[in-house]
């Protein structure tokens, strides 16, 4: 049988409509051509679609990259980690769980949604050059405070940079900005290199 | 004066629109979000789609009942500053709106969805080439 939906390019990225507010992906690419003018507040206080903007905005600067390497004659860009990559970015769109911080004040709850941790360890691929995150899971029990969590994150290198170094630093960022924003328990952070790619 | 248990609807939105600038106003705070469900946040973004702007309600949820007044919010921050500290600082802002207006808090949920990155270009200016 065939689904109805597959040709849907938002649902080929593992996402529903919901989770970007009623935008697609094409409208957020549309909207950073244009400078993200005129603004549109749905989107801008869609924090999914901040998410999926900002997520696109890095792969786009690296396609700039890609396509000065290609006039270089450089080998043809393998796509297939663009597509995992946007997979990994539909998924940081949905808000997921509800992370608590610790409160002594039995009114007050205070959280931070998987979606922006998983945001937050998308973006630590800016600090380290070469690297982009394709996807990021949470596992364990984020919503119980103390509760041990391991970060698994699937990640693309460039050809010729030091495996181990990029992966050390990946993870030492990671850990930082996770130290810095959440008050999770990080049992491990475990970043597995799926793609080697030539160029940019 | 209201009793902190009995809100009009224009009440409410009055309150939610005080305190959302609260928040806006906030140190670390970058954004405020709708709370509410993805259905109901699909609703309004179909309503605005037919002319209605941001669907005529309030971003921030509030809501009176016999334990004082909920607050909810959903709060974009600014990734250079703890979120932690973010989100006490916009619960103090909830606290002092309610104080001002002689409201009893009953709760406050406040919840990062969305941390700024550190380097953010400004409406209208590109990020990148």
């Amino acid at each position: 049988m065939t689904d109805h939906h597959e040709d849907d390019p938002l649902r080929r990225l593992g996402l529903e409509p919901a989770d970007l507010d009623g935008h697609t992906i094409e409208e957020l690419g549309d909207y950073l051509d244009a400078g993200r003018t005129p603004r549109i507040p749905a989107i801008e206080e869609s924090p999914g679609c901040q998410l999926a903007l900002d997520a696109l905005e890095r792969l786009r600067g690296l396609g700039t990259a890609l396509m000065d390497e290609e006039a270089a004659s450089a080998p043809p860009v393998d796509e297939r980690w663009v597509a995992r990559i946007l997979s990994g970015i539909a998924m940081d769109a949905q808000a997921g769980r509800r992370i608590p911080f610790a409160s002594d004040d039995p009114d007050v709850d205070l959280a931070i949604t998987e979606g922006a941790v998983r945001g937050l360890v998308r973006a630590a691929e800016e600090a380290v050059p070469g690297v982009l995150v394709g996807r990021c899971r949470l596992d364990g029990d984020v919503t119980e405070p103390g509760a041990p969590v391991r970060v698994a994150i699937d990640v693309s290198v460039r050809l010729g940079d030091p495996l181990r170094r990029v992966a050390d630093r990946l993870r030492a960022e990671v850990e930082d900005r996770l130290r810095r924003h959440t008050d999770l328990r990080v049992a491990a952070i475990d970043v597995a290199i799926t793609d080697v790619r030539e160029g940019a | 004066m209201m009793t902190g248990t009995e809100l009009s609807k224009e009440e409410r939105a009055g309150l939610a629109l005080r305190i959302e600038a609260a928040l806006r106003a906030c140190s670390g705070v970058r954004g405020v979000y709708r709370s509410g469900s993805l259905v109901s946040n699909l609703l309004r973004a179909g309503a605005s789609a037919w002319g209605n702007e941001r669907g005529a309600e309030p971003i921030v949820s509030v809501a009176a009942g016999a334990e004082g007044v909920a607050v909810e919010a959903a709060i974009g921050v600014d990734g250079r500053v703890r979120s932690v500290a973010t989100l006490r600082h916009a619960r103090d802002a909830v606290d002092a709106v309610l104080r001002a207006e002689g409201l009893r808090r009953g709760s406050i949920t406040l919840t990062v969805a969305y941390v700024q990155s550190a380097v953010e270009p400004a409406p209208g200016e590109r990020r990148r080439p």
